[in-house]
Protein backbone atom coordinates (compact mmCIF):
# COMPACT_ATOMS: atom_id res chain seq x y z
CA UNK A 1 0.00 0.00 0.00
CA UNK A 2 1.89 3.01 -1.11
CA UNK A 3 -0.91 5.08 -2.63
CA UNK A 4 -1.97 7.98 -0.46
CA UNK A 5 -5.46 7.80 -1.94
CA UNK A 6 -5.88 4.34 -0.43
CA UNK A 7 -5.56 5.56 3.15
CA UNK A 8 -8.79 5.21 5.13
CA UNK A 9 -11.13 8.20 4.94
CA UNK A 10 -10.84 8.95 8.67
CA UNK A 11 -7.05 9.31 8.35
CA UNK A 12 -7.31 11.46 5.22
CA UNK A 13 -9.72 13.78 7.03
CA UNK A 14 -7.26 14.08 9.91
CA UNK A 15 -4.48 14.96 7.43
CA UNK A 16 -6.61 17.49 5.57
CA UNK A 17 -7.55 19.23 8.81
CA UNK A 18 -3.99 20.56 8.99
CA UNK A 19 -4.20 22.31 5.63
CA UNK A 20 -5.00 25.99 5.09
CA UNK A 21 -7.89 26.86 2.76
CA UNK A 22 -6.04 27.20 -0.56
CA UNK A 23 -3.89 24.11 0.02
CA UNK A 24 -6.94 22.11 0.97
CA UNK A 25 -8.58 23.14 -2.28
CA UNK A 26 -5.51 22.23 -4.34
CA UNK A 27 -5.42 18.80 -2.75
CA UNK A 28 -9.11 18.42 -3.63
CA UNK A 29 -8.29 19.27 -7.24
CA UNK A 30 -5.79 16.43 -7.67
CA UNK A 31 -8.24 13.56 -8.19
CA UNK A 32 -11.79 12.39 -7.61
CA UNK A 33 -11.14 10.53 -4.39
CA UNK A 34 -9.44 13.57 -2.82
CA UNK A 35 -12.26 15.79 -4.01
CA UNK A 36 -14.67 13.56 -2.10
CA UNK A 37 -12.54 14.03 1.03
CA UNK A 38 -12.39 17.80 0.41
CA UNK A 39 -16.19 17.90 0.51
CA UNK A 40 -16.52 15.93 3.76
CA UNK A 41 -18.75 17.91 6.15
CA UNK A 42 -16.40 17.27 9.07
CA UNK A 43 -13.75 19.43 7.38
CA UNK A 44 -16.21 22.33 7.33
CA UNK A 45 -17.59 22.49 10.86
CA UNK A 46 -15.72 25.68 11.77
CA UNK A 47 -15.34 28.10 8.89
CA UNK A 48 -13.38 31.32 9.20
CA UNK A 49 -13.96 33.19 5.97
CA UNK A 50 -12.95 36.64 7.22
CA UNK A 51 -9.90 36.66 4.92
CA UNK A 52 -12.14 36.07 1.90
CA UNK A 53 -14.02 39.33 2.41
CA UNK A 54 -16.34 40.18 -0.46
CA UNK A 55 -15.47 36.99 -2.31
CA UNK A 56 -18.14 35.43 -0.11
CA UNK A 57 -21.33 35.73 -2.16
CA UNK A 58 -24.70 34.00 -2.15
CA UNK A 59 -23.28 31.23 -4.34
CA UNK A 60 -20.41 30.61 -1.96
CA UNK A 61 -22.72 30.44 1.06
CA UNK A 62 -24.96 28.04 -0.84
CA UNK A 63 -21.90 25.90 -1.60
CA UNK A 64 -21.17 25.89 2.14
CA UNK A 65 -24.74 24.88 3.05
CA UNK A 66 -24.62 21.99 0.58
CA UNK A 67 -21.16 20.85 1.67
CA UNK A 68 -21.66 20.99 5.43
CA UNK A 69 -24.98 19.12 5.31
CA UNK A 70 -26.10 20.55 8.61
CA UNK A 71 -22.76 20.05 10.38
CA UNK A 72 -21.67 23.70 10.40
CA UNK A 73 -21.05 24.91 13.95
CA UNK A 74 -19.05 28.11 13.68
CA UNK A 75 -18.91 30.72 10.94
CA UNK A 76 -16.99 34.00 10.65
CA UNK A 77 -17.61 36.46 7.84
CA UNK A 78 -16.25 39.94 7.24
CA UNK A 79 -17.01 42.63 4.66
CA UNK A 80 -19.20 40.65 2.32
CA UNK A 81 -21.89 43.19 1.39
CA UNK A 82 -23.26 41.18 -1.53
CA UNK A 83 -24.70 38.40 0.59
CA UNK A 84 -28.48 38.68 0.61
CA UNK A 85 -30.91 37.86 3.39
CA UNK A 86 -32.14 34.90 1.33
CA UNK A 87 -28.68 33.33 1.36
CA UNK A 88 -28.26 33.95 5.11
CA UNK A 89 -31.67 32.40 5.75
CA UNK A 90 -30.91 29.31 3.63
CA UNK A 91 -27.66 28.87 5.49
CA UNK A 92 -29.31 29.18 8.93
CA UNK A 93 -32.12 26.84 7.89
CA UNK A 94 -29.60 24.28 6.69
CA UNK A 95 -27.36 24.59 9.76
CA UNK A 96 -29.30 23.51 12.84
CA UNK A 97 -26.04 23.10 14.78
CA UNK A 98 -24.65 26.55 14.04
CA UNK A 99 -24.04 28.04 17.48
CA UNK A 100 -21.42 30.65 16.63
CA UNK A 101 -22.13 33.23 13.94
CA UNK A 102 -19.99 36.32 13.40
CA UNK A 103 -20.51 38.99 10.74
CA UNK A 104 -18.31 42.05 10.64
CA UNK A 105 -18.13 45.00 8.31
CA UNK A 106 -20.18 47.77 6.81
CA UNK A 107 -23.00 47.59 4.32
CA UNK A 108 -24.33 44.19 5.24
CA UNK A 109 -27.75 44.94 3.86
CA UNK A 110 -28.60 41.26 3.85
CA UNK A 111 -28.21 41.00 7.59
CA UNK A 112 -30.78 43.60 8.74
CA UNK A 113 -33.13 42.26 6.08
CA UNK A 114 -32.66 38.78 7.52
CA UNK A 115 -33.52 39.97 11.02
CA UNK A 116 -36.56 41.86 9.81
CA UNK A 117 -37.86 39.30 7.39
CA UNK A 118 -38.56 36.09 9.26
CA UNK A 119 -40.26 34.83 12.38
CA UNK A 120 -38.18 31.69 12.68
CA UNK A 121 -35.99 31.18 15.74
CA UNK A 122 -32.42 29.90 15.38
CA UNK A 123 -30.53 27.88 17.96
CA UNK A 124 -27.45 30.08 17.65
CA UNK A 125 -25.89 30.94 21.04
CA UNK A 126 -23.07 33.24 20.01
CA UNK A 127 -23.71 36.15 17.65
CA UNK A 128 -21.34 38.92 16.64
CA UNK A 129 -22.51 41.85 14.53
CA UNK A 130 -19.95 44.58 14.01
CA UNK A 131 -20.26 47.80 12.03
CA UNK A 132 -23.56 46.84 10.48
CA UNK A 133 -24.75 50.33 9.61
CA UNK A 134 -27.95 48.92 8.15
CA UNK A 135 -29.08 47.68 11.55
CA UNK A 136 -31.94 49.78 12.93
CA UNK A 137 -34.48 49.36 15.71
CA UNK A 138 -36.63 47.08 13.59
CA UNK A 139 -33.75 44.74 12.80
CA UNK A 140 -32.73 44.65 16.47
CA UNK A 141 -36.28 43.66 17.39
CA UNK A 142 -36.12 40.89 14.81
CA UNK A 143 -32.72 39.76 16.06
CA UNK A 144 -33.99 39.38 19.61
CA UNK A 145 -36.96 37.34 18.42
CA UNK A 146 -34.91 35.10 16.15
CA UNK A 147 -32.08 34.42 18.57
CA UNK A 148 -33.87 34.14 21.94
CA UNK A 149 -31.30 31.79 23.47
CA UNK A 150 -28.20 33.91 22.89
CA UNK A 151 -25.51 33.53 25.52
CA UNK A 152 -23.05 35.85 23.82
CA UNK A 153 -23.92 38.95 21.84
CA UNK A 154 -21.56 41.49 20.34
CA UNK A 155 -23.39 44.40 18.76
CA UNK A 156 -20.63 46.86 18.08
CA UNK A 157 -20.84 50.21 16.33
CA UNK A 158 -24.34 49.77 14.93
CA UNK A 159 -25.09 53.45 15.17
CA UNK A 160 -28.46 53.42 13.47
CA UNK A 161 -29.99 51.57 16.39
CA UNK A 162 -31.85 54.11 18.55
CA UNK A 163 -33.21 51.86 21.27
CA UNK A 164 -31.47 48.87 22.81
CA UNK A 165 -34.03 48.07 25.47
CA UNK A 166 -35.35 44.96 23.67
CA UNK A 167 -32.08 43.26 24.61
CA UNK A 168 -33.50 42.90 28.11
CA UNK A 169 -35.45 39.87 26.91
CA UNK A 170 -32.22 37.95 26.18
CA UNK A 171 -32.13 36.59 29.71
CA UNK A 172 -29.60 33.85 28.93
CA UNK A 173 -26.87 36.34 28.06
CA UNK A 174 -23.54 35.68 29.75
CA UNK A 175 -21.47 38.00 27.63
CA UNK A 176 -22.56 41.31 26.09
CA UNK A 177 -20.55 43.84 24.10
CA UNK A 178 -22.33 47.04 23.06
CA UNK A 179 -19.22 49.09 22.42
CA UNK A 180 -19.32 52.21 20.32
CA UNK A 181 -23.06 52.73 20.50
CA UNK A 182 -25.11 55.61 21.84
CA UNK A 183 -26.96 53.30 24.22
CA UNK A 184 -28.70 55.23 27.01
CA UNK A 185 -28.09 54.65 30.71
CA UNK A 186 -31.76 53.96 31.48
CA UNK A 187 -31.82 51.24 28.83
CA UNK A 188 -28.64 49.65 30.08
CA UNK A 189 -30.02 49.63 33.62
CA UNK A 190 -33.08 47.68 32.50
CA UNK A 191 -30.98 45.23 30.45
CA UNK A 192 -28.60 44.60 33.34
CA UNK A 193 -31.44 44.07 35.83
CA UNK A 194 -33.06 41.45 33.61
CA UNK A 195 -29.93 39.67 32.33
CA UNK A 196 -28.38 38.79 35.66
CA UNK A 197 -26.26 35.94 34.25
CA UNK A 198 -23.89 38.38 32.57
CA UNK A 199 -20.27 37.64 33.40
CA UNK A 200 -18.58 39.64 30.68
CA UNK A 201 -19.74 43.18 29.89
CA UNK A 202 -18.01 45.50 27.44
CA UNK A 203 -19.32 49.05 26.99
CA UNK A 204 -16.31 50.87 25.58
CA UNK A 205 -17.09 54.24 23.98
CA UNK A 206 -20.70 54.24 25.16
CA UNK A 207 -20.47 57.96 25.71
CA UNK A 208 -23.91 58.30 27.35
CA UNK A 209 -23.07 55.86 30.11
CA UNK A 210 -23.35 57.33 33.62
CA UNK A 211 -22.65 56.28 37.21
CA UNK A 212 -26.11 54.76 37.54
CA UNK A 213 -25.11 51.96 35.17
CA UNK A 214 -22.09 50.97 37.24
CA UNK A 215 -24.30 51.04 40.33
CA UNK A 216 -26.83 48.75 38.64
CA UNK A 217 -24.00 46.42 37.60
CA UNK A 218 -22.73 46.27 41.18
CA UNK A 219 -26.22 45.53 42.49
CA UNK A 220 -27.38 43.00 39.88
CA UNK A 221 -24.39 41.19 38.39
CA UNK A 222 -22.86 39.25 41.29
CA UNK A 223 -21.17 36.86 38.84
CA UNK A 224 -19.41 39.59 36.85
CA UNK A 225 -15.83 38.69 35.87
CA UNK A 226 -14.96 41.18 33.17
CA UNK A 227 -16.02 44.81 32.88
CA UNK A 228 -14.73 47.23 30.29
CA UNK A 229 -15.96 50.83 30.17
CA UNK A 230 -13.03 52.50 28.40
CA UNK A 231 -13.75 56.08 27.32
CA UNK A 232 -17.01 56.26 29.28
CA UNK A 233 -15.90 59.61 30.63
CA UNK A 234 -18.89 60.31 32.89
CA UNK A 235 -18.04 57.54 35.33
CA UNK A 236 -16.75 58.60 38.75
CA UNK A 237 -15.35 57.11 41.96
CA UNK A 238 -18.83 57.15 43.50
CA UNK A 239 -20.07 54.22 41.42
CA UNK A 240 -16.78 52.40 40.86
CA UNK A 241 -16.38 52.02 44.65
CA UNK A 242 -19.53 49.89 44.64
CA UNK A 243 -17.91 47.25 42.42
CA UNK A 244 -16.67 45.67 45.65
CA UNK A 245 -20.02 43.86 45.48
CA UNK A 246 -18.73 41.78 42.55
CA UNK A 247 -16.29 39.44 44.32
CA UNK A 248 -15.44 37.51 41.13
CA UNK A 249 -14.34 40.57 39.16
CA UNK A 250 -11.01 39.75 37.47
CA UNK A 251 -10.73 42.37 34.76
CA UNK A 252 -11.60 46.06 34.81
CA UNK A 253 -10.87 48.58 32.07
CA UNK A 254 -11.35 52.29 32.77
CA UNK A 255 -9.15 53.95 30.20
CA UNK A 256 -9.77 57.72 30.01
CA UNK A 257 -12.30 57.61 32.85
CA UNK A 258 -10.42 60.51 34.41
CA UNK A 259 -12.78 60.98 37.34
CA UNK A 260 -11.75 57.59 38.70
CA UNK A 261 -8.65 57.63 40.89
CA UNK A 262 -5.90 55.06 41.41
CA UNK A 263 -6.67 54.57 45.12
CA UNK A 264 -10.23 53.49 44.27
CA UNK A 265 -8.85 51.01 41.76
CA UNK A 266 -6.49 49.75 44.47
CA UNK A 267 -9.43 49.33 46.87
CA UNK A 268 -11.43 47.33 44.27
CA UNK A 269 -8.41 45.10 43.69
CA UNK A 270 -8.26 44.37 47.42
CA UNK A 271 -12.00 43.67 47.66
CA UNK A 272 -12.40 41.50 44.54
CA UNK A 273 -10.51 38.88 42.53
CA UNK A 274 -9.09 41.61 40.29
CA UNK A 275 -6.01 40.46 38.35
CA UNK A 276 -5.72 43.03 35.62
CA UNK A 277 -6.89 46.57 35.03
CA UNK A 278 -6.56 49.23 32.40
CA UNK A 279 -6.14 52.45 34.38
CA UNK A 280 -7.70 55.84 33.56
CA UNK A 281 -4.25 56.95 32.39
CA UNK A 282 -4.12 54.09 29.92
CA UNK A 283 -1.61 51.94 31.78
CA UNK A 284 -1.94 48.24 32.56
CA UNK A 285 -1.95 47.14 36.21
CA UNK A 286 -1.58 43.55 37.37
CA UNK A 287 -2.24 41.98 40.76
CA UNK A 288 -0.97 38.59 41.81
CA UNK B 1 -3.70 -1.86 43.15
CA UNK B 2 -0.02 -2.65 42.79
CA UNK B 3 0.60 -0.61 39.69
CA UNK B 4 4.34 -0.18 40.33
CA UNK B 5 4.85 -3.89 39.97
CA UNK B 6 2.77 -4.02 36.80
CA UNK B 7 4.81 -1.26 35.23
CA UNK B 8 8.03 -3.23 35.56
CA UNK B 9 6.35 -6.27 34.05
CA UNK B 10 6.50 -7.02 30.38
CA UNK B 11 3.96 -8.16 27.86
CA UNK B 12 4.43 -10.11 24.63
CA UNK B 13 2.97 -8.75 21.39
CA UNK B 14 2.72 -10.96 18.33
CA UNK B 15 2.35 -9.39 14.90
CA UNK B 16 0.62 -11.11 12.00
CA UNK B 17 3.93 -12.10 10.46
CA UNK B 18 4.61 -13.94 13.77
CA UNK B 19 7.29 -11.51 14.85
CA UNK B 20 7.13 -11.19 18.64
CA UNK B 21 8.10 -8.29 20.87
CA UNK B 22 8.66 -8.37 24.61
CA UNK B 23 7.62 -4.92 25.75
CA UNK B 24 7.44 -3.19 29.14
CA UNK B 25 3.81 -2.71 30.08
CA UNK B 26 4.16 1.03 30.39
CA UNK B 27 5.39 1.16 26.77
CA UNK B 28 2.55 -1.07 25.57
CA UNK B 29 0.05 1.12 27.44
CA UNK B 30 0.76 3.99 25.02
CA UNK B 31 -1.62 2.12 22.74
CA UNK B 32 -5.21 2.43 23.97
CA UNK B 33 -6.08 -0.77 22.13
CA UNK B 34 -3.30 -2.85 23.70
CA UNK B 35 -3.97 -1.23 27.06
CA UNK B 36 -7.58 -2.38 26.90
CA UNK B 37 -6.54 -5.84 25.74
CA UNK B 38 -4.09 -6.15 28.66
CA UNK B 39 -6.96 -5.46 31.04
CA UNK B 40 -9.25 -7.97 29.38
CA UNK B 41 -6.72 -10.78 28.91
CA UNK B 42 -5.56 -12.35 32.17
CA UNK B 43 -1.83 -12.36 32.96
CA UNK B 44 0.09 -15.34 31.71
CA UNK B 45 -2.29 -16.20 28.90
CA UNK B 46 0.40 -15.74 26.28
CA UNK B 47 1.14 -13.22 23.58
CA UNK B 48 -1.32 -10.50 22.60
CA UNK B 49 -2.08 -10.86 18.90
CA UNK B 50 -1.75 -7.70 16.80
CA UNK B 51 -3.29 -8.81 13.53
CA UNK B 52 -3.12 -5.65 11.48
CA UNK B 53 0.52 -4.64 11.91
CA UNK B 54 3.64 -6.29 10.50
CA UNK B 55 6.81 -6.71 12.52
CA UNK B 56 8.85 -4.04 10.77
CA UNK B 57 6.19 -1.40 11.37
CA UNK B 58 5.60 -2.56 14.96
CA UNK B 59 9.30 -2.10 15.65
CA UNK B 60 9.02 1.52 14.57
CA UNK B 61 5.82 2.03 16.57
CA UNK B 62 7.51 0.64 19.66
CA UNK B 63 10.47 2.97 19.16
CA UNK B 64 8.00 5.85 19.43
CA UNK B 65 6.18 4.39 22.44
CA UNK B 66 9.46 3.72 24.25
CA UNK B 67 10.66 7.28 23.69
CA UNK B 68 7.43 8.65 25.15
CA UNK B 69 6.93 5.92 27.77
CA UNK B 70 7.37 8.36 30.65
CA UNK B 71 5.62 11.31 29.02
CA UNK B 72 2.01 12.00 29.84
CA UNK B 73 -0.08 12.39 26.71
CA UNK B 74 -0.91 16.03 26.28
CA UNK B 75 -3.28 17.33 23.70
CA UNK B 76 -1.57 19.86 21.49
CA UNK B 77 -3.79 22.66 20.33
CA UNK B 78 -5.65 21.57 17.24
CA UNK B 79 -4.76 17.92 17.72
CA UNK B 80 -8.08 17.24 19.30
CA UNK B 81 -10.67 15.74 17.01
CA UNK B 82 -13.56 17.27 18.91
CA UNK B 83 -16.06 18.58 16.42
CA UNK B 84 -16.16 21.92 18.17
CA UNK B 85 -12.54 22.72 17.63
CA UNK B 86 -11.33 25.06 14.98
CA UNK B 87 -9.24 22.92 12.61
CA UNK B 88 -5.51 23.15 13.11
CA UNK B 89 -3.96 25.34 10.44
CA UNK B 90 -0.34 25.30 11.53
CA UNK B 91 2.03 22.37 11.28
CA UNK B 92 4.46 22.22 14.15
CA UNK B 93 6.67 19.13 14.64
CA UNK B 94 9.16 18.62 17.49
CA UNK B 95 12.80 17.84 16.54
CA UNK B 96 12.85 14.24 17.86
CA UNK B 97 9.52 13.57 16.17
CA UNK B 98 10.78 15.00 12.87
CA UNK B 99 13.79 12.69 12.91
CA UNK B 100 11.67 9.71 13.92
CA UNK B 101 9.10 10.27 11.16
CA UNK B 102 11.74 10.79 8.44
CA UNK B 103 10.89 7.49 6.72
CA UNK B 104 9.86 6.50 3.20
CA UNK B 105 6.29 7.12 2.15
CA UNK B 106 5.31 3.46 2.34
CA UNK B 107 6.46 3.19 5.96
CA UNK B 108 4.78 6.51 6.76
CA UNK B 109 1.42 5.28 5.48
CA UNK B 110 1.78 1.99 7.33
CA UNK B 111 2.68 3.86 10.53
CA UNK B 112 -0.42 5.99 10.12
CA UNK B 113 -2.64 2.94 9.79
CA UNK B 114 -0.91 1.19 12.70
CA UNK B 115 -1.29 4.26 14.94
CA UNK B 116 -4.95 4.49 13.95
CA UNK B 117 -5.58 0.79 14.61
CA UNK B 118 -3.60 0.70 17.86
CA UNK B 119 -5.11 4.01 19.00
CA UNK B 120 -1.86 5.89 19.62
CA UNK B 121 -3.19 9.36 19.06
CA UNK B 122 0.04 11.39 19.32
CA UNK B 123 1.69 9.14 16.72
CA UNK B 124 -1.37 9.35 14.49
CA UNK B 125 -1.28 13.14 14.75
CA UNK B 126 2.43 13.21 14.01
CA UNK B 127 1.91 11.11 10.88
CA UNK B 128 -1.01 13.28 9.74
CA UNK B 129 0.96 16.49 10.25
CA UNK B 130 3.85 15.00 8.31
CA UNK B 131 1.70 14.08 5.32
CA UNK B 132 -0.04 17.48 5.54
CA UNK B 133 3.31 19.25 5.36
CA UNK B 134 4.07 17.28 2.19
CA UNK B 135 0.82 18.53 0.64
CA UNK B 136 0.85 22.10 1.88
CA UNK B 137 1.61 24.86 -0.59
CA UNK B 138 1.76 22.53 -3.62
CA UNK B 139 -0.16 22.79 -6.86
CA UNK B 140 -2.44 19.89 -7.81
CA UNK B 141 0.07 18.87 -10.50
CA UNK B 142 2.95 18.77 -7.99
CA UNK B 143 0.88 16.68 -5.61
CA UNK B 144 -0.03 14.19 -8.35
CA UNK B 145 3.60 13.84 -9.30
CA UNK B 146 4.89 13.44 -5.75
CA UNK B 147 2.32 10.83 -4.71
CA UNK B 148 1.89 9.18 -8.07
CA UNK B 149 -1.81 10.01 -8.33
CA UNK B 150 -3.43 9.85 -11.77
CA UNK B 151 -5.71 12.75 -12.66
CA UNK B 152 -9.05 10.98 -13.12
CA UNK B 153 -11.17 14.12 -13.66
CA UNK B 154 -12.64 14.78 -17.06
CA UNK B 155 -11.89 18.24 -18.41
CA UNK B 156 -15.49 19.30 -17.84
CA UNK B 157 -15.45 18.06 -14.24
CA UNK B 158 -12.25 19.90 -13.49
CA UNK B 159 -13.57 23.08 -15.00
CA UNK B 160 -16.80 22.78 -13.02
CA UNK B 161 -14.89 22.31 -9.75
CA UNK B 162 -12.64 25.27 -10.49
CA UNK B 163 -15.69 27.41 -11.20
CA UNK B 164 -17.45 26.42 -7.98
CA UNK B 165 -14.36 26.91 -5.85
CA UNK B 166 -12.84 30.10 -7.25
CA UNK B 167 -13.24 31.75 -3.85
CA UNK B 168 -10.91 29.19 -2.27
CA UNK B 169 -7.81 30.38 -4.13
CA UNK B 170 -5.39 32.68 -2.33
CA UNK B 171 -5.14 36.07 -3.94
Amino acid sequence: MSLITELPLEILIRIFRHLPRASLYHVGLTCRSFYRVYKQPSLWTCVDWRPLGSRVTDDVLTWLSCTTQGQLRQLWLKDCPEVTSTAYRLLLEGSPRLTYFSVKGRHHFGLPALFEGTRTTWPCLHLEVVNATGMGDQSLNGLVQQFPNLQHLDLIHCHNIRSFQVLASLIHLESLDLSHNGVKSEELNIIIQRCSNIKVLVLDLCYRLEDSVIETIAAHLPQLRHLSVNYCVNITNVSVLQLDRCPGLEFLALRSCHDVTEDVLEYIASATALKQAHTPLGKWRFWA
Amino acid sequence: MDSTKNDTDTVVLRCYDNKEFVVPRKVARKSVLISNMMEDIPDGSGAIPIHNVRGLVMEKVLEYCTHYADTEVQEDEGDSDEEFDVPARTIDIKPWDAKFIDVDVEMLFELLQAANFLEIKPLLNLGCKTVASMLKGRTPEEIRKQFNIPNDFTEEEEEQIRKENQWAEDR
